[in-house]
């Protein structure tokens, strides 16, 4: 793979985005919380949302003719007050290429429908070049 | 934080297991976060890469450490959450979370060190929290 230079950001969004009910439950129980009445939006929930087709084009067109594949390399999440179940939200997000090491960071920001500020997230993706046996994309 | 006793520095959390994940459990991850990366359902794929069996997915460990903070004190809000994904923890593997908490001030917060080991013992994620009260939550 070719060392590729620094991108400008390419931004998405707002988008809108809820936490909708059902979907909170189904990702509660699939990261081990209890069944319970609580009404708790998981702080890693929004990565639900990073997986929207408008942030997975993005991130294709990034890799667009490299053989390459993107790891998962790390996540945070910092909350500036919890999310509720039933709101909608603002996600706005931006898209940078870095050079060395390879890697994709997507940067991504949550914002009620009045333009407080709930969440910053941050995603960083490797590049890694795809190996011969895999064939074609994903 | 007022009237909350905080946590001594050099606590630890009971360590909090969790898995072995199989097949099924992948799937249902997957269908639930959106994350249709498939090299975490082919085995086939796995190998490819490298792995003996498919990886599990990074942010369905990092997402686990809430429910074990939440359990260890459910008064302090988890205002942050990283995770630095080291190693892969493969389907199959019981994998075991801990956390240490490293400093603890009426004003900062509580902030935790957090690690995921596999089977193998070697770190799968170093991760850190930040637990506080909703009103100590600075923009």
């Amino acid at each position: 793979m070719t060392a590729e230079p620094e991108s400008a950001e390419t931004r998405i969004g707002p988008l809108r985005v809820c936490a909708d009910e059902e979907r909170v439950i189904r990702y509660r129980r699939e990261i081990g919380f209890p069944d319970t009445l609580e009404k708790i939006v998981p702080v890693a929930f929004p990565a639900v949302w990073l997986t929207t087709p408008e942030i997975d084009a993005a991130i294709r067109d990034f890799l667009a003719g490299e053989d390459a594949v993107p790891v998962h390399e790390s996540q945070s999440f910092h909350y500036f007050a919890p999310l509720r179940i039933g709101e909608s939200y603002d996600l706005t997000v931006s898209l940078r290429r870095e050079a060395e090491p390879p890697r994709l960071a997507v940067n991504a920001s949550l914002a009620t429908l009045g333009g407080e500020t709930r969440l910053h997230a941050e995603t960083l993706l490797r590049i890694v070049p795809r190996p011969a046996s895999m064939g074609g994309a994903p | 934080m007022s009237g909350a006793r905080l946590p001594a520095v050099g606590e630890r959390l009971p360590d909090w297991r969790i898995g072995p994940f199989d097949a099924a459990a992948l799937a249902a991850y997957a269908t639930a976060s959106g994350d249709a990366n498939r090299l975490h359902l082919d085995d086939d794929l796995a190998r490819a890469i490298g792995f003996p069996a498919p990886p599990v997915h990074g942010m369905k460990l990092l997402a686990a450490f809430e429910p074990m903070l939440s359990a260890w004190r459910r008064d302090l809000f988890l205002a942050r959450l990283a995770g630095k994904f080291v190693q892969p923890v493969l389907r199959g593997e019981a994998v075991t979370l801990s956390g240490r908490v490293l400093r603890s001030s009426p004003r900062e917060g509580v902030f935790l060190r957090l690690l995921a080991y596999g089977e193998a013992r070697a770190p799968a994620i170093v991760g850190e929290a930040l637990m506080t009260l909703p009103r100590k939550l600075h923009p």
